[in-house]
C-alpha cells in the first residue's frame, strides 16, 4: 500500500509504541475532560448534541470503513472491526468544535451559509491531522481507494489529493444529519 | 463496454417511472422539486466518494457521469427517497418529524433492497474486493443481495434523508423570514 505513496518526497513520521499510547491517553483525558466539563455545569443540550454528533459520526465511519483502516493503535481502543474510540472522538470534536465555533462567530448569518463554514473550518481542521495520522500509518487507505485517486498527493505527503474534497463532502452529510436531529429534537421540547 | 437488452429496459424504466412518479406527486407537494434536488446532491455525493467501494458495470456510456457513477442509479436512489418521503408526509401527515424519518426509512430501506436486487440480477453492481471480504456470506432470503446490505442501505438513506430535511428546513426557514424591522 504504502509504496504506491512512495514516489511524493514525503517523510513517513514513525512513532514508537510507548508515543502512540501516551497520544491516546493524552486525547482520551481531553474528551473525557470535555464530557465531564458539560455534565457538570449540567449543559445537557450540549452533552446530547455531542452524543447526536457521535452517531452520524460512527454510522458514516461503519460506512466507509472498507476505505481506511485504522492501524497500529492500542488493541483496547477499538470497539469494532478497526473502528476505533480514538479517532471516532476526534472526529466528535473536530465536528462539534466547527459548529460551535462558527455558530459563536457568524451568529448573523443565514444556517445555509453557515453550513459551507461549518465544512471550511472542518476542513481546516481535519487536513493537518488526517496527513500526520496517515504519515505514521495509523490511517491506511485501502487499494481500491488508490487505484481510485488520479494519483496526484497533496505535497511532501501521503495523502491522495481528493481528500482535500472528500472530506468536506462526506461531513456535509454528517453534519447536515447532526444540525437536523438537533433541530427536531429542540422543536419537540 | 456491453450492454444487455435487461440493462437498456432497466435504464428506460428507470428514467420514465422517474417522470412519471414526479409528475404525478407535484400535486401534494409544490416544492417536489426542491426536495427531488435536494436528494439527488446528497446521493451524488455519497456515490463519487464511496465509489471505489461499489462498481457500476455494463451500462450505456452515455449513462456514466464520472468513473462509474452512473446519472441514471442517481436518478433512480433519489426517486426511492422522493417517494418514500411523499409517501409518509401523505400517509401520516401529523406525525412528527422524529417518527417520520423512521417511517421515510423503513419505506426507502424497502424499495432499496428491490433495486439492488435488481442491479445484482441484471449484472450492473458488483462490488469491490475490500467490501466482499467484509461480507458473510448470508444473503437476504431470497435474492442475491448480501444481507449486510441492510445496514448499508440504512445508514445510506439515513444520511441522505437527514442531508434533505435539513436544507429543507433551513430554506423554509429564509423564505418564512420576517422583512427586516423598521426602525422606530
Amino acid at each position: 500500500m504504502t509504496c504506491v505513496m512512495c514516489n511524493n518526497n514525503s517523510v513517513p513520521i514513525h512513532l514508537s509504541d510507548g508515543t502512540i499510547l501516551f497520544l491516546e491517553l493524552l486525547m482520551l483525558i481531553m474528551y473525557a475532560a470535555i464530557v465531564l466539563y458539560f455534565l457538570k455545569i449540567k449543559h445537557w443540550k450540549t452533552i446530547r448534541n455531542l452524543l447526536i454528533t457521535l452517531i452520524g459520526v460512527v454510522l458514516f465511519e461503519l460506512m466507509i470503513d472498507p476505505l481506511v483502516l485504522n492501524t497500529q493503535l492500542s488493541s483496547w481502543s477499538y470497539y469494532f472491526k478497526d473502528l476505533n474510540i480514538i479517532i471516532s472522538f476526534g472526529w466528535v470534536l473536530i465536528v462539534s468544535v466547527s459548529i460551535t465555533m462558527v455558530d459563536f462567530a457568524f451568529k448573523h448569518l443565514s444556517d445555509f451559509k453557515r453550513f459551507w463554514l461549518y465544512l471550511c473550518l472542518l476542513d481546516f481542521l481535519t487536513i493537518p491531522v488526517e496527513i500526520f495520522l496517515v504519515q505514521s500509518g495509523v490511517r491506511v487507505y485501502s487499494q481500491s481507494m488508490l487505484e481510485a485517486s488520479y494519483g496526484a498527493f497533496i505535497p511532501f505527503t501521503m495523502v491522495p489529493f481528493e481528500v482535500l474534497f472528500a472530506v468536506p463532502m462526506f461531513f456535509a452529510l454528517v453534519i447536515a444529519f447532526t444540525k437536523y436531529w438537533e433541530g427536531i429534537l429542540d422543536a419537540n421540547r | 463496454m456491453v450492454m444487455s437488452r435487461g440493462i437498456f429496459l432497466f435504464e428506460a424504466f428507470i428514467v420514465l417511472i422517474t417522470l412519471a412518479l414526479l409528475f404525478s406527486m407535484r400535486k401534494n407537494n409544490p416544492k417536489l422539486l426542491r426536495r427531488y434536488l435536494i436528494i439527488v446532491i446528497g446521493v451524488l455525493i455519497f456515490e463519487v466518494f464511496t465509489n471505489p467501494l461499489w462498481h457500476n458495470l455494463n451500462m450505456g456510456a452515455i449513462a456514466y457521469l464520472y468513473r462509474d457513477v452512473s446519472w441514471i442509479l442517481t436518478l433512480g436512489w433519489s426517486t426511492i427517497l422522493i417517494t418514500s418521503m411523499e409517501m409518509v408526509d401523505y400517509l401520516f401527515p401529523s406525525a412528527k418529524d422524529h417518527v417520520k424519518f423512521f417511517i421515510y426509512l423503513l419505506f426507502s430501506a424497502i424499495l432499496g433492497i428491490i433495486l439492488e436486487t435488481i442491479v445484482i440480477v441484471i449484472g450492473i453492481r458488483a462490488f469491490a474486493p475490500e467490501i466482499i471480504g467484509r461480507f458473510s456470506g448470508i444473503n437476504i432470503p431470497f435474492s442475491p443481495v448480501p444481507i449486510e446490505a441492510i445496514y448499508y442501505l440504512t445508514v445510506f438513506m439515513a444520511l441522505i434523508i437527514g442531508f434533505t430535511r435539513y436544507f429543507e428546513m433551513c430554506f423554509d426557514k429564509e423564505q418564512h423570514k420576517p422583512v427586516k424591522k423598521r426602525k422606530k
